[in-house]
């Protein structure tokens, strides 16, 4: 297939989150970048159309970059990184709703500040009460089907499952998790943290994820810029062989040639 | 009038006046949003000409950071 061909295709298979329209499946976030200028050319060449950025306390003494530069005009998913309670996260979201006039939401509850793994117990209950209100919620969570049906029914827009732990680039602790949650979540499904390489976002791309969200594999990689791109191309490769359908899988070898010569 | 003494991100501050907008002009940012909560409560930055601080307020000054 041409390189036109393969845009073509992938631009015709948009992304539908909530409101939202989107031609691309990777989500990149905008922390730990080496600079403004790296993070903005990152940012561009990763294709992605959804950024996430967080909430700080401002400091002009410390506050010299404005991470809302390299983001142009693309779309905001603030998130609510760093709380640990509910009402925390609540607090956070409508902060963040008056701060950037935007209903998207990443709710994200951590389970301290060392581990950064959700803790659903209060996932759930900020879910169960901003959904009351009109945010269109990202869920950060952990892959039990239970809370993430839990978090489907409650109309979660996206069910986000970490892939393994936040920044750390292992990948997958357990992709049957993975797999299982795809079969029974038929909500939108983005992995999201603990993803090191584009192989990985293949991978699960492959699986019939919707996306993928990924900041420090590109953030904290060697070139930013370069991590960026491959990510992009792992991302649309996965999703285009998830449409083409894989051939299934068989414990027998099945020639492709024939298997007597000239006959 | 006399000085007020509030509390802006946790750090105790004095001033001359009791406007959120003078404060504003002072310690918000000027190149990128910002929200504003006075004892917890959002402030909408439609109110912030008008606003008028009292002693002992508790005001954040939140922006945008980047972040996953």
């Amino acid at each position: 297939m041409t390189e036109s061909k393969l845009s073509q295709q992938l631009e015709a298979d948009s992304l539908k989150i909530g409101t939202q329209v989107y031609s691309s499946r990777l989500i990149v976030g905008t922390g730990k970048y080496p600079s403004e200028a790296i993070a903005e050319k990152a940012i561009e060449l990763s294709g992605a159309e959804l950024v996430t950025l967080a909430l700080k306390r401002f400091d002009k003494e410390e506050s010299s970059e404005n991470i809302l530069r390299p983001i142009g005009n693309r779309r905001l998913l603030p998130n609510t990184a760093g709380v640990l309670t509910a009402s925390e996260a609540i607090r956070s979201a409508h902060i963040s709703k008056e701060l950037f006039q935007t209903n998207l939401l990443k709710l994200e509850i951590i389970s301290s500040a060392k581990n950064l793994d959700p803790n659903m117990e209060e996932t759930l209950k900020a879910a169960k009460s901003l959904s009351k209100e009109d945010f269109e919620i990202y869920v950060y969570c952990d892959r039990n089907i239970d809370s993430c049906k839990e978090l489907e029914d409650m109309g979660c827009v996206a069910i986000m499952p970490l892939g393994s732990s936040i920044g750390s680039g292992r990948g997958f602790d357990n992709l049957l998790d993975l797999e299982n949650l795809r079969s029974q979540i038929s909500q939108i499904l983005i992995v999201d943290a603990g993803l090191g390489v584009p192989s990985e976002a293949s991978t699960v791309m492959e699986m019939g994820y919707d996306a993928v969200l990924v900041n420090s594999a590109i953030a904290k990689a060697k070139d930013p810029t370069k991590m960026a791109e491959s990510f992009k191309k792992g991302v649309d490769a996965g999703r285009l062989a998830y449409l083409a359908g894989r051939i299934p899988v068989s414990n027998q070898a099945k020639a492709s040639s024939p298997t007597s010569f000239l006959k | 009038m006399s000085k007020l003494t509030i509390n802006l991100n946790d750090d105790t501050v004095e001033l001359d006046s009791n406007n959120l907008s003078d404060l504003l002009i002072d310690k918000a940012p000027k190149d990128r949003p910002f929200a504003i909560e006075i004892n917890g409560i959002i402030v909408p930055s439609s109110d912030f000409d008008n606003f008028k601080l009292t002693n002992n307020d508790r005001i954040e000054i939140i922006a945008a950071v980047g972040g996953g």
